[in-house]
């Protein structure tokens, strides 16, 4: 009757206002079988209701959809800020941000209660704020377009290795202070009107700093524009050495997940390869890992080697990209110094360097006992060191009765653990811990929650992987003779047992 | 060949100074940055508080600037001014001493200098502008180096009145030969165009910059295109043609690492010209999804997906039922681009990774299913921060099949307990959602149910039981056989769960499903009567919704609570909702003639849902238009540009070309063509024939005045086969001819190679013309474009001649090629006579490579052949 149908509408009217939006649905629902009996009633209930969630969503613009959109991206400012959120370093590229966006940056990221929990970009006001942190500074990207996050924070990661190369790895804001004209003189050249420009290390020496490169082999200015804009952006001419050294560290890290029953959850190895090179000239080199398809086209006559499937893998951009896709070659002329040649991931067959077997009994709401059997799974020609293990406890454990053959263990319960401590670890060695656990009755018992056992540990000359260096080729003109040297590492990445 | 390393004494490659800092110890003089990092006590001065008289010392020191002899002292002096400028200090009164220091060879000390006119020139203006006169004279300065900085400095100005003076540097430096100059050029056109919009447009540099596409130095080009960009920002971006992105995309090996952004941010307004041509893009593409800069792998991923949308089949567009779909195609794309993201999404610092998983979650709404079997890459590590860990468990949801559902629900069940309450909260949420959506298979959805229950009774951890009970009412409306499971803990729940959310949602359970519970009735009975505790204003509406439902399946138990409920409800007056509602019922429950009617209202099962999901869950059309604008800051923000970019920084990029028949009547801007308007006239202009013709001006103005036309002058017959560097058909290598754009030989080297390669050797290739080239400076920047120098070139009587030369990529072997080219003008004709120089032993492969030469060189002069 009409009274209820008004009551009806302008309850309706009334809970769009209030925007609970999911009673409505609810409600709708509810009371589509009584539209059934006033069939008009459900097409009034389905436009207010889809005109409500079509506000919620797009705000108050609709728009009409024309093509591709796109924005002009680019940067507005970059600024170093320092743990207070004090500007140490600020460069404005554009007229529509100033320096007063320090101060909305500084009260709601830096002073913020959960400044650890944040994520990387900030809304401000329409103004985009993209920051990374090292050590205690912040370095943060103002921005009032729609960029490309993802090059944006390339940008500062490159801006942070720039400055590690000139000031040293952990430069602090004291050196920072101090060479702030550097600094200046580095943010105008690899930004440009908000764009990216110039960024790579070895050529920005060459013309930024003359100082330190000084006295012999000072570009000409002829030489050194060519250089700046040249197709080789990261190595440049007329390098010299007295002995040709390459050093090849291929870092693995192993990430694994065990279940509480010993079931693999979560093998993974993601390795890089980082290259320190002191070599004459412009060398060309050429690099081969033991990667399974390349292995499998050489030995195709019968004779059987077994590789590595390495599921995909990134390279530093003096890698020749056409070349590896055609026969999966690492061709390339390497900057001076330290990079990163190359970085991958092996999900399959993983050698798990530490076996571990925990069994954890509780016993009544007092005692829990724990026993935990380590096997090292390497040969045993080799050993781990720095290896930490940490056994997680109940919080109301009081004391520990702890017996272990080898290293140290003890129970800490600032980090509610046993944090077993063995500095050096042989291959193929077993060992045990056990732990009685007293612990206080609490008032009201609550369940343990059993956080996993974690695992730090590293390998040296072993990787979980199985990858190693079968090759490292110098092609120059002056056919000099090269020293290799290849070192592998692996380390625990995130490597936990549930128990 | 492996070494382990020597034991002692070995520099590790990890640690130690790098080149750099070896001399860092001890600053050389001659370093303006040198000072070691955090050494030398005293310069931490520059940044102690300044006191009133601290500028006017400056000025003291400033002053003593000219007579200062030692360079060191000098520098020191203005650094000092520059330490207090970035303190945000006032030093703008020392202006005109600052002017005087201008005026030195040190670049160390220009560079400051430069830095202070740019901060203050806006300030003082009529200051800035009498040292314009020196900038001017550096931007003619013989060192390049000064020449670009000069350049940069001057266009920073930012003093509108300056355009007269900047304009004249500014041409001259287009044309300079060193491209550092060149580029910084290019960005001073584009501060030039921002001073001011009115001289600029007569200035007409667009035609200049779109000439220097061809310019041999690929960050040049980088620069042209990203001023293009933004100063035909009003007629949709740079006016784009086959011939200008098949040059670029040809080139885009050599632009540098984040160059090549701005030629991936040029292909998804790209049109191409067939399918083949859209397939080829995306070979040429492929290997940079290799490289390890996550911004150049997403704009890839950008480019792929807007080529597979212009390519791919859609229904009723009547084309070859062959060529594969725009779903087949994307999912193509997706699966093909799945582990590069996978690998960096591992690798990457926490900010990346962050920004990657929301890239991964469009392209698994775009996808679903893609990332399935990589889920293990999305459990949450113990050492992440949280808000990787919360779209980690988000994502984790979407993942679900059957075959991945129980592993997945096992690692959100682990995550429930979190310390963190957001992840807990979260946990349960995704693993409801896998419920909801049937996307655990069989079974999944009741053992979804049971761990949902069995959290209901988590006592210690309050938020999980209010998310379970959450995730519980929503799961019984798509599932409503699963209510056996959930209705024995419902009145155990309601006693212990304290969050208002959760609380309702129990309540709701129950009065819908009450009939079968026991104590449902009594369960409500404690909630009604301690009414007047109850804060919240949803379970207020909830307990009455429920209260009313149950009464008609349990009347007797429930008349009397019901009766109490009322009043207390519509005496409530602090929720209108509330009120209204009470009053909605008591007076249905009243006035209805028959209590049958009132009962089909409101014990209505019309509560369960048909689909999987939620009304106000689908939002595809809000997703679609999200994915218009992928690699953006729209993706992390999941909301649309119009939302929190202000109106003048939004641009509409519009495709081309528009001739290309891929072009979609979608694509392409409605057009004002006379119809719309005889309508909005007879209409007087209220139809929607006006929102149609509005927007057209600004969206569909025709690209560029420029335009269309050649705009490489290669015409546009060039295809990716003919173009400079030929990509093999089928593999993925670029092209087996590569010249290098920066060869360069002297007169005597070139004629001792001449002569040192026989005649027998060379090969001779004459065409016949169709027309004749005007001069010999066409042929040259034809050629030139190709990286083909020349040598010496002349023109005769009856013939032009040429003597031109390039060279390999050293990678390729780095031979010469030398080439003698004759037109004769009479029947216009073309003989070239080719020889090769070093690079390849090989006889065959030369040949091969002079062959290739020669087709090069005809497909560069193809506007004068055939």
């Amino acid at each position: 009757d009409r009274q209820s149908t008004t009551t009806l509408l302008s309850l309706l009217s009334l809970l769009i206002a209030n925007t609970y939006y999911l009673h409505i649905s609810r409600w709708i629902e509810c009371y589509r079988a009584g539209a059934e009996v006033e069939s008009n009633f459900s097409s009034i209930f389905a436009l207010l209701f889809k005109v409500h969630i079509k506000v919620a969503r797009c705000g108050s613009r609709i728009d009409t959809p024309d093509g591709e959109k796109n924005e002009v991206k680019m940067i507005s400012m970059i600024m170093i800020l320092n743990q207070k959120g004090e500007i140490m370093m600020s460069r404005q590229y554009r007229d529509d941000v100033s320096r007063v966006a320090a101060d909305s940056f500084r009260i709601q990221v830096i002073a913020a209660k959960e400044a650890s929990s944040q994520p990387p970009i900030k809304r401000i006001e329409n103004c985009s704020f993209l920051y990374t942190r090292h050590l205690n500074m912040y370095f943060v990207a103002l921005t009032k377009s729609n960029v490309n996050p993802a090059l944006v924070f390339e940008y500062l990661f490159q801006k942070i290795r720039i400055l590690k190369a000139y000031l040293g790895e952990d430069f602090e804001e004291n050196s920072m202070k101090n060479n702030m004209t550097l600094i200046y003189e580095l943010m105008d050249e690899t930004m440009d009107f908000g764009y990216p420009q110039n960024c790579a290390v070895d050529v920005l020496r060459l013309y930024i700093n003359l100082g330190n490169v000084k006295p012999q082999d000072e570009p000409t200015p002829e030489q050194l524009t060519k250089q700046i804009t040249g197709a080789i952006d990261w190595r440049r001419e007329g390098i010299r050495y007295k002995k040709n050294e390459v050093y090849i560290d291929i870092l693995e890290s192993v990430n694994l997940l065990i279940s509480s029953t010993g079931g693999v959850l979560r093998s993974e190895v993601t390795g890089r390869v980082q290259m320190n090179t002191k070599l004459t000239g412009m060398p060309e080199c050429k690099f081969g890992l033991n990667d399974k398809l390349v292995i499998e086209k050489e030995s195709s006559a019968g004779r059987k080697k077994s590789g590595v499937e390495i599921d995909d893998c990134t390279f530093h951009r003096c890698v020749r990209l056409g070349k590896f896709d055609t026969d999966r070659t690492i061709t390339f002329i390497p900057p001076d110094g330290e990079f990163e040649l190359m970085r991958y991931r092996v999900n399959d067959n993983v050698n798990i360097p530490f076996r571990l077997i925990p069994a954890v009994q509780e016993e009544g709401q007092t005692k829990c006992s724990i026993n935990l059997k380590v096997i090292a799974n390497f040969s045993e020609k080799l050993f781990a060191t720095h290896v930490v293990i940490k056994i997680p406890v109940p919080k109301n454990t009081s004391k520990s009765k702890i017996k272990n053959s080898f290293g140290r263990a003890k129970y800490e319960p600032e980090q509610n653990a046993i944090v077993w401590r063995i500095k050096r670890f042989p291959g193929k060695a077993e060992c045990m811990l056990s732990a009685d656990l007293e612990l206080v009755r609490t008032v009201r018992p609550k369940a343990w929650a059993r956080p996993p056992i974690s695992v730090e540990f590293q390998v040296p000359m072993f990787t979980a992987s199985g990858v190693h260096v079968r090759f490292l080729r110098v092609y120059d003109k002056a056919g000099y003779h090269t020293n290799r040297w290849v070192r592998y590492i692996t380390k625990a990445g995130g490597y936990q047992i549930k128990i | 060949m492996q070494h382990p390393y020597p034991p002692r004494n070995l520099p590790q490659p990890g640690g130690g100074p790098g080149p750099i800092h070896q001399g860092g110890n001890a600053p050389t003089p001659g370093s303006m940055s040198g000072g070691s990092p955090g050494g030398a006590g005293k310069d931490d001065s520059y940044f102690t508080e300044s006191r009133k008289g601290e500028v006017n010392e400056l000025r003291q020191l400033l002053r003593t600037f000219g007579s200062e002899r030692d360079k060191q002292r000098k520098r020191e002096i203005i650094k000092k001014v520059i330490a207090y400028m970035t303190l945000g200090i006032d030093v703008s009164r020392l202006f005109t001493e600052m002017m005087l220091a201008i005026e030195t060879r040190d670049l160390v000390i220009k560079k400051m200098v430069y830095l202070f006119l740019c901060n203050y020139a806006e300030t003082h203006p009529d200051l800035a502008q009498m040292c314009t006169n020196t900038l001017v004279k550096d931007s003619g300065n013989e060192d390049p180096m000064v020449r670009g900085l000069a350049l940069r400095a001057l266009c920073s100005l930012r003093l509108p009145q300056m355009i007269e003076y900047t304009s004249e540097p500014l041409r001259r430096s287009l044309q300079d030969g060193h491209a550092y100059v060149r580029k910084t050029g290019v960005m001073g056109i584009l501060k030039m165009y921002h001073l001011n919009k009115e001289d600029f447009d007569k200035a007409a540099f667009n035609d200049i910059l779109y000439d220097m596409l061809r310019d041999p130095d690929s960050s040049v080009v980088t620069n042209c295109i990203l001023v293009l960009n933004e100063i035909m920002a009003d007629s949709g971006g740079m006016a784009l043609n086959r011939a200008v992105m098949l040059h670029l995309l040809n080139r885009i090996h050599e632009f540098s690492e984040f160059g090549i952004l701005s030629v991936l941010d040029l292909v998804p307004r790209y049109i191409p010209a067939n399918d083949e041509e859209g397939f080829q893009i995306m070979n040429l593409l492929d290997p940079v999804l290799r490289t390890a800069n996550s911004g150049a792998v997403v704009a890839t991923i950008c480019a792929f997906l807007s080529i597979a949308d212009a390519i791919g089949k859609r229904p009723g567009d009547g084309r070859d039922a062959d060529s594969p779909s725009v779903d087949d195609l994307k999912r193509q794309v997706c699966v093909r681009i799945k582990a590069p993201l996978v690998t960096l999404i591992a690798s990457g610092s926490n900010e990346l990774t962050y920004v990657l998983l929301k890239y991964a979650d469009q392209l698994i709404d775009l996808c679903p299913g893609i990332f399935d079997d990589e889920y293990r890459q999305f459990y949450v590590r113990y050492s992440e921060p949280t808000h990787i860990k919360h779209s980690k468990v988000r994502l984790l949801a979407k993942l679900a099949n059957p075959e991945t559902a129980p592993d997945i629900v096992a690692e959100l069940g682990e995550l429930v307990a979190d310390i963190d309450e957001t992840m807990g909260r979260l946990a349960v949420r995704s693993m409801g959602s896998i419920a909801l959506h049937d996307s655990g298979g069989q079974g999944a959805v009741e053992s979804i149910a049971r761990r949902l229950v069995e959290m209901l009774d988590l006592q210690g951890i309050p938020h999980v039981s209010s998310e379970a009970a959450t995730a519980l009412a929503s799961l019984v409306r798509r599932h409503p056989d699963i209510i056996t499971v959930v209705s024995a803990p419902l009145p155990r729940a309601l006693r212990y769960i304290t969050e208002p959310n959760g609380r309702s949602n129990v309540i709701f359970l129950l009065g819908e499903y009450g009939e079968s519970i026991a104590e449902a009735p009594y369960a409500l009975e404690r909630v009604i009567d301690s009414y007047d505790n109850i804060t919240d204003d949803g379970v207020k509406t909830a307990l009455l919704a429920a209260t009313v439902k149950l009464f008609f399946h349990r009347p007797p138990e429930m008349q009397k609570m019901l009766g109490r409920l009322m009043k207390k409800a519509t005496e409530d007056v602090s929720s209108q909702d509330l009120h209204d509602r009470a009053l909605f019922y008591y007076r249905l429950l009243r006035s209805s003639p028959d209590p049958n009617v009132a009962k089909s209202i409101i014990t209505s099962k019309s509560m369960s849902m048909t689909t999987d999901q939620f009304a106000e869950e689908d939002d595809s059309e809000f997703r679609a238009s999200l994915m218009n604008e992928f690699n953006t800051l729209c993706t992390v923000y999941r909301c649309k540009a119009e939302n929190f970019i202000e109106e003048e920084n939004i641009v509409k990029f519009v495709k081309m070309p528009k001739d290309h028949p891929l072009a979609r009547e979608g694509n392409v801007a409605p057009v004002a063509d006379p119809g719309v308007n005889t309508i909005v006239d007879q209409f007087g202009g209220t139809t929607i024939g006006v929102s149609l013709a509005a927007p057209s001006p600004s969206m569909c103005a025709p690209p560029a005045p420029v335009g269309e036309v050649d705009l490489l002058g290669f015409g546009d017959d060039v295809s990716i086969l003919s173009a400079p560097q030929p990509p093999a058909s089928g593999t993925n290598s670029l092209q087996s001819l590569s010249l290098k754009s920066n060869a360069s030989i002297t007169g005597d080297e070139y004629q001792s190679m001449w002569r040192a390669v026989s005649d027998l050797e060379a090969v001779t290739i004459s065409t016949h013309m169709r027309s004749r080239p005007t001069s010999t400076d066409a042929v040259e920047s034809a050629l030139g474009a190709f990286n083909v120098m020349t040598m010496a070139s002349g023109e005769l009587q009856t013939e032009f001649k040429f003597f031109l030369y390039g060279q390999e990529e050293a990678y390729y072997g780095g031979g010469y090629f030398l080439i003698e080219a004759v037109v004769m003008k009479a029947s216009p004709s073309l003989n070239l006579t080719i020889k090769s120089f070093g690079g390849d032993s090989d006889s065959i492969k030369r040949k091969e490579k002079l062959d290739q030469l020669a087709e090069l060189i005809k497909s560069a002069l193809g506007e004068y052949l055939h």
